[in-house]
């Protein structure tokens, strides 16, 4: 079911050597994540439909970054942009580009990954959390600040993806 | 005032001044409690927090992998009695071994029908026993 999208126009730029088209699942929405994230203070954490189609705005034009070895979140490390977000079912899905000749490295180590091996992991900035003392946070509000590439088992959500389209923009 | 009548009141002025650093302190507590109640969260990251217990358990699984992968190459490479296990063979008491030995029973893997041949003199209890320090051991499946 389409529930909400969103998307920042750029002028298609047939051969752009700096754009490498990817699209991936970012999260979950309405599903507890699988591991406690960073900052949640041990809590698993839900983050509801209607805070994540409310913050779909905010997404828009935030960076996608990466730590080398894949493992985390690095804000210094920014290497693309995302231009699309979308909820479709239970997937926050997002699509955007690399910047590919500005880190080759990053973009051959992604395309030579496994397929099924990387996933996507949120940055959110002011959560609004429902309850403190629910075993599992209900997220009710939040603003996205960012997004990282990172190995899908180090998301807290396990059913992320990431991929790299085959052409570039 | 008097002598007594200002040692009183630098008394009273200290004592006011303690209550008073007491109260600063609670109230910040309050704000901080108020501030963990109201459900704020300044920043969250839906990567894996992982703490110090889940690298040492991580650790520990990397060795245990590493001894399997190990135990696997020389079982594949026709070793009969791979070096990881022979510490375990050691556990087995020598009497143990000393009687196996009587019946033909040394290194290497043991046959269960040669076993239950040699241990036919034992009561129940003690062949459970035996069989249990084999197993124990890893001479037996």
């Amino acid at each position: 079911m389409r529930v909400e999208a969103m998307a920042v126009k750029f002028p298609p730029v047939k051969g752009h050597p700096n754009r490498v088209d990817f699209e991936g699942v970012l999260t979950l929405v309405d599903a507890a994540s699988d591991r406690a994230p960073a900052g949640a203070r041990g809590h698993r954490v839900v983050l509801t439909r209607a805070a994540a189609e409310q913050a779909l705005p905010s997404l828009l034009g935030m960076a996608v970054d990466y730590r080398p070895g894949w493992d985390g979140h690095d804000a210094k490390r920014k290497i693309g942009l995302i231009t699309e977000a979308d909820v479709v079912g239970r997937r926050l899905l997002v699509k955007g580009y690399l910047y590919g000749r500005d880190f080759p490295e990053a973009t051959d180590e992604i395309r030579a990954s496994a397929p099924e091996s990387m996933g996507m992991s949120y940055e959110l900035a002011d959560a609004q959390v429902a309850d403190m003392r629910d075993e599992v946070w209900k997220l009710t509000r939040a603003t996205f600040t960012g997004a990282a590439i990172l190995l899908r088992d180090k998301a807290a959500y396990r059913a992320t993806s990431f991929r790299l389209a085959q052409s570039v923009a | 005032m008097d002598a007594i009548g200002v040692q009183e009141s630098k008394g009273l002025v200290e004592r006011l001044e303690a209550a008073a650093t007491l109260l600063e302190r609670t109230l910040g507590w309050l704000d901080d409690r108020q501030r963990e109640l109201s459900g704020e969260v300044e920043r969250i990251s839906a990567t894996v927090e992982s703490t110090r217990r889940e690298e040492e358990l991580l650790a520990k699984l990397q060795e245990v992998e590493r001894e399997l992968s190990e135990l696997r190459a020389a079982a594949s490479a026709g070793n009969e009695f791979p070096k990881a296990l022979q510490p375990l063979r050691r556990t087995m008491p020598s009497s143990t071994a000393e009687m196996l030995a009587k019946h033909g029973i040394g290194e290497g893997a043991v046959d269960v029908r040669t076993l239950d041949a040699a241990l036919t003199g034992l009561s129940l209890e003690q062949r459970i026993a035996v069989k249990s320090q084999l197993r124990r051991a890893g001479a037996m499946a």
